[in-house]
């Protein structure tokens, strides 16, 4: 596993733009994950949370539709999300159950409880000029 | 997301390909399978092998086909899920209701 904190930050504007981020974001997880499981849990946490501020985001002038930052700190990924538009609910609890509240979703919603599924830490803040940001974090197994 | 649909054995088998994102198509793989239950096709198999993006859409999809098809009698299997899609299944415990079979074959087997 590398020692090195590192960062990349990537601005993505559309569904296609986020495909071609989905490379970067895998190759930044396989950089840092030293199982393959971590690196497919990663991805899919992030590209949910980037996929629905996409969708759900508004533009702003000089801003982009959605702004993902991903941070290796030697023992996890964090990923930043933010973008612009209206407020999400994120769930009080941490921990979801097959029966009570998976299979009673009927009409989506299941995008934070898939990925608080996924992610050992899901915190959401509403920041000042209605920014939505999503901060992942998923913590890595790291070999002695 | 593409859905091709096969029948072997009284069961039948949707095979999907491509982003179970948030496409209609995605999103309309409920009203296909409540479309098989009315016409009395309650036994199904879903060939995931060909899945290349899969979300939260695509997740509710399943379920919501699942619990459909629970309600009528039926049931539904999965097939050839990706090491990504098992990983969701076994990180939100969906693996308790839909187990996963290495094959379309070993899926209609199991009704």
């Amino acid at each position: 596993m590398n020692d090195n904190k590192e960062k990349i930050r990537i601005k993505i504007n559309s569904f296609d733009e986020l495909e071609l981020a989905r490379e970067s974001i895998i190759k930044f997880c396989r950089k840092h994950c030293t199982n393959d499981d971590d690196v497919d849990i990663i991805e899919m946490a992030i590209l949910e949370a980037s996929h629905n501020a996409i969708r759900y985001g508004s533009k702003r002038k000089n801003k982009s539709l959605c702004e993902l930052k991903l941070i290796f700190d030697n023992q996890s990924i964090k990923a930043i999300v933010r973008n612009y538009g209206k407020a999400f609910e994120v769930f009080e609890k941490d921990s979801f159950s097959i029966e009570q509240d998976f299979l009673q979703y009927k009409n989506g919603g299941l995008g934070i409880p898939l990925i608080k599924s996924l992610m050992d830490s899901v915190e959401y803040s509403r920041k000042p000029n209605d920014m939505n940001e999503l901060i992942i974090v998923k913590n890595l197994i790291v070999n002695q | 997301m593409r859905i091709k649909e096969t029948e072997k054995n009284g069961v039948v088998i949707l095979t999907l390909s491509g982003k179970m994102m948030l496409d209609a198509k995605s999103a309309g793989l409920h009203d296909y399978v409540k479309q098989l239950i009315d016409q009395g096709k309650t036994k199904v198999v879903m060939d995931m092998g060909k899945i290349t993006w899969f979300g939260s859409t695509g997740l509710g999809a399943l379920l919501a086909s699942y619990t459909s098809l629970k309600d009528n009698d039926g049931d539904l299997k999965v097939a050839r899920a990706t090491r990504k899609i098992r990983s969701v299944f076994m990180f939100t415990q969906i693996i308790k209701v839909l187990e996963n079979y290495d094959t379309v074959d070993e899926a209609i087997a199991a009704f």
